[in-house]
């Protein structure tokens, strides 16, 4: 392993431990071994879609907090099998943050999430967090200028997002505009967000949460896009060749989206609790839409046994596997997550339910927090019928152990 | 001659009733008084800082210590800053029968249902209240012997949502009113735990400086929690707001 970046970083972990200002180290060792899937249309070679059997990933975080500066920066190796390691050297957070008068304000790379929602949340406005991975990795920031009030439990925030990034799918600025207001009464947390931007035009959006009592809350969020973007391949288009010369992926245009969820939590004892969530995201490929592209993978399949030169069908099948890469994969999903909070133990099992194909997410998670440290293993398998999106991703099923510490 | 004397045993009669009744009730004022006087031995100012450390034992040997700073405000407001490795910059928010999550991984407050306050080995609500004169209305029971101590027993009866527990049964010393016993009874009128409680001078007063937790549903488990220092210190009100709490990963209180 290349442990330039981990000795460097223990470096920095020692020296801001040193120094007078407030700082916290974690750490997080994880290791993986997948199983890759025989039954799925993508069969190309291993240096066109890497399939490596097991990695391990290394992340030291470090965080500086002093008066009026925040900073996180976090140092991460990844080994595959079979492959070079990945090294990163990251600063998630660095943000200036002060106060005058009621108003606060802050400039600098910050983390924001304002959604409701524990597999997805639409009302996170400034970033997206990919919440279905198993990976526990903390977000990395974005740049902005932001102005907030706080006023008894009100909330008002203005902000400006992204000012110096280009969104490279359209060469537009990803400059967002966001006004956004929260607040809390007697049984219901609600918000209101507006942001606008280029790529988005105008969005509005509306949350809450709502205590029905001693051991049931729903939650629900809504958003409207008056303009939304999806990734499609030109190759699903009717009557579009079976391959293409150049990368076949647009990026297309659509008015008015919604997305939506509705959950409800549930603990019914002192140590259970059920999670329930339905979402329907219209950044994700319709139902029809991943028919088509599922379609022309299976065809770009069969031409690997015809005399089609090989290595422009891999290449093609490549390319169509980005898809599953798509963080807003599906667009309708039904989360249950139970789990059972012992002293020192949480056995956790998820399943992530597709209606539109019927495919299936089974996740199960067994931590044991001793020591200080969080030990965590768990297995995460995927299945459905043969022409299902979770049926035909790569990756068929995971095994994972980590250890955290947080310091 | 005969009126004379029914005249003087109705007299005794009304005397004996008073001394009585004078002697062995008290009001529901009294009783409340008391409560307050018991929550004065827990909690020395309306604004405060306590430093905590709590202690769970399972079959008598220690397995977790963990360390928090809770921060209290008149109005049932408590902020508690978990401060041990493993858990640290978790935060719990407490305003009256509401309640908030923040976990450092995530910039946002998770309102939590009473029930979900409970998850976990160590409720925050131990931990976070540190008075019952504002969430329950105290009855006068009589006096008892226990462990060979006369106490009076008080009845508390929530009268606020929310409370971790729906009932208390506390004993207090006489004269004093020291705290000395409770048993917390949960909405279905089980008992959940017992506490007792160790009273030490600290400066120039007594304080509670320990209470003693026995599960009375996990028998074996017992938590010890120690109130290691508690100070006169009013935190500013936006941080008693879940937005501005989520806004930063850790919280720079001079």
């Amino acid at each position: 392993m290349n442990g330039r970046w981990l000795t460097l970083a223990c470096l920095m972990a020692v020296w801001t431990k040193l120094s007078a200002a407030d700082t916290g180290i974690s750490y997080l060792l994880e290791s993986s071994w997948l199983n890759n899937n025989d039954n799925s249309v993508i069969q190309v070679s291993e240096n066109l879609i890497p399939q490596p059997t097991s990695s391990r990933t290394q992340i030291v975080e470090l965080n500086y907090n002093q008066s009026i500066l925040s900073a996180t920066a976090a140092a991460r190796a990844i080994q595959y099998t079979g492959q070079s390691d990945e090294n990163e050297l990251r600063i998630k957070e660095f943000v200036l943050a002060s106060s005058f008068g009621h108003w606060e304000w802050s400039a600098g790379r910050r983390i924001n999430s304002f959604g409701l929602g524990n597999a997805f949340r639409p009302l996170d406005l400034t970033q997206q967090q990919d919440l279905l991975t198993h990976e526990q990795e903390s977000l990395t920031g974005v740049n902005q200028l932001s102005l907030e009030r706080y006023l008894d439990l009100d909330s008002y925030g203005v902000y400006l997002v992204n000012p110096d990034q280009l969104n490279t799918n359209n060469s537009r600025k990803r400059t967002a505009l966001i006004a956004r207001f929260a607040t809390s009464r007697e049984l219901m947390d609600w918000q209101a967000a507006l942001r606008y931007s280029k790529d988005n035009q105008l969005q509005a959006g509306f949350g809450g949460i709502r205590i029905l009592g001693d051991d049931l809350s729903l939650h629900s969020s809504l958003l409207w896009s008056s303009r939304y973007q999806r990734q499609v391949s030109e190759l699903t288009n009717e009557g579009s060749e079976l391959l293409s010369a150049t990368n076949p992926w647009i990026q297309q245009s659509y008015d008015n989206g919604l997305n939506w969820l509705l959950g409800a939590n549930w603990t019914w004892s002192a140590r259970q609790n059920l999670v329930l969530e339905y979402w329907h995201n219209d950044f994700a490929l319709s139902k029809q839409q991943w028919q088509g592209h599922l379609d022309l993978m299976q065809s770009q399949n069969r031409l690997l046994t015809t005399a089609a030169p090989i290595e422009a069908v891999e290449g093609n099948l490549a390319w169509s596997a980005r898809a599953f890469a798509n963080t807003n994969r599906m667009q309708n999903n039904l989360l249950t997550r139970w789990s059972y909070s012992a002293d020192t133990v949480q056995p956790r099992l998820t399943l992530l339910y597709s209606p539109d194909d019927s495919g299936l997410m089974t996740e199960a998670t067994f931590t044991v927090d001793r020591y200080a440290i969080k030990f965590q293993a768990g297995a995460r398998h995927f299945s459905g019928p043969d022409n299902s999106v979770y049926d035909q991703l790569i990756e068929k099923s995971r095994l994972f152990l980590s250890v955290y510490g947080n310091f | 001659m005969s009126s004379f004397r029914y005249r003087i045993l109705g007299c005794q009669f009304v005397l004996l009733t008073l001394l009585v009744f004078s002697g062995f009730t008290y009001s529901q004022d009294d009783s409340n008084a008391w409560v307050k006087v018991a929550d004065d031995y827990r909690l020395n100012a309306d604004n405060s800082r306590v430093s905590t450390q709590v202690t769970l034992f399972k079959n008598g040997k220690q397995t977790r210590q963990r360390l928090y700073t809770v921060y209290l405000k008149p109005g049932r407001k408590s902020l508690v800053l978990f401060e041990s490795s493993g858990e640290k910059d978790q935060k719990v928010l407490m305003l009256a029968d509401k309640f908030w999550l923040l976990m450092p991984a995530s910039r946002r407050p998770i309102r939590i249902t009473p029930m979900q306050k409970m998850l976990g080995e160590a409720s925050t609500g131990d931990i976070a209240t540190m008075s019952w004169h504002q969430d329950y209305d105290a009855d006068f029971k009589g006096s008892e012997t226990i462990d060979g101590e006369l106490l009076d027993h008080l009845q508390l009866t929530a009268i606020t949502k929310g409370v971790s527990y729906q009932s208390i049964a506390l004993y207090l010393q006489p004269d004093t009113h020291k705290p000395v016993r409770a048993e917390l009874y949960t909405s279905s009128g089980k008992l959940a735990k017992t506490a007792t409680f160790v009273i030490e001078d600290r400066g120039d007063r007594e304080m509670v400086t320990r209470m003693i937790l026995s599960d009375a549903i996990q028998t074996n488990q017992v938590t010890e929690v120690d109130y290691l220092t508690s100070e006169a210190y009013e935190l500013s009100d936006k941080y008693f707001n879940p937005q501005f709490l989520a806004k930063n990963r850790k919280l720079i209180i001079k």
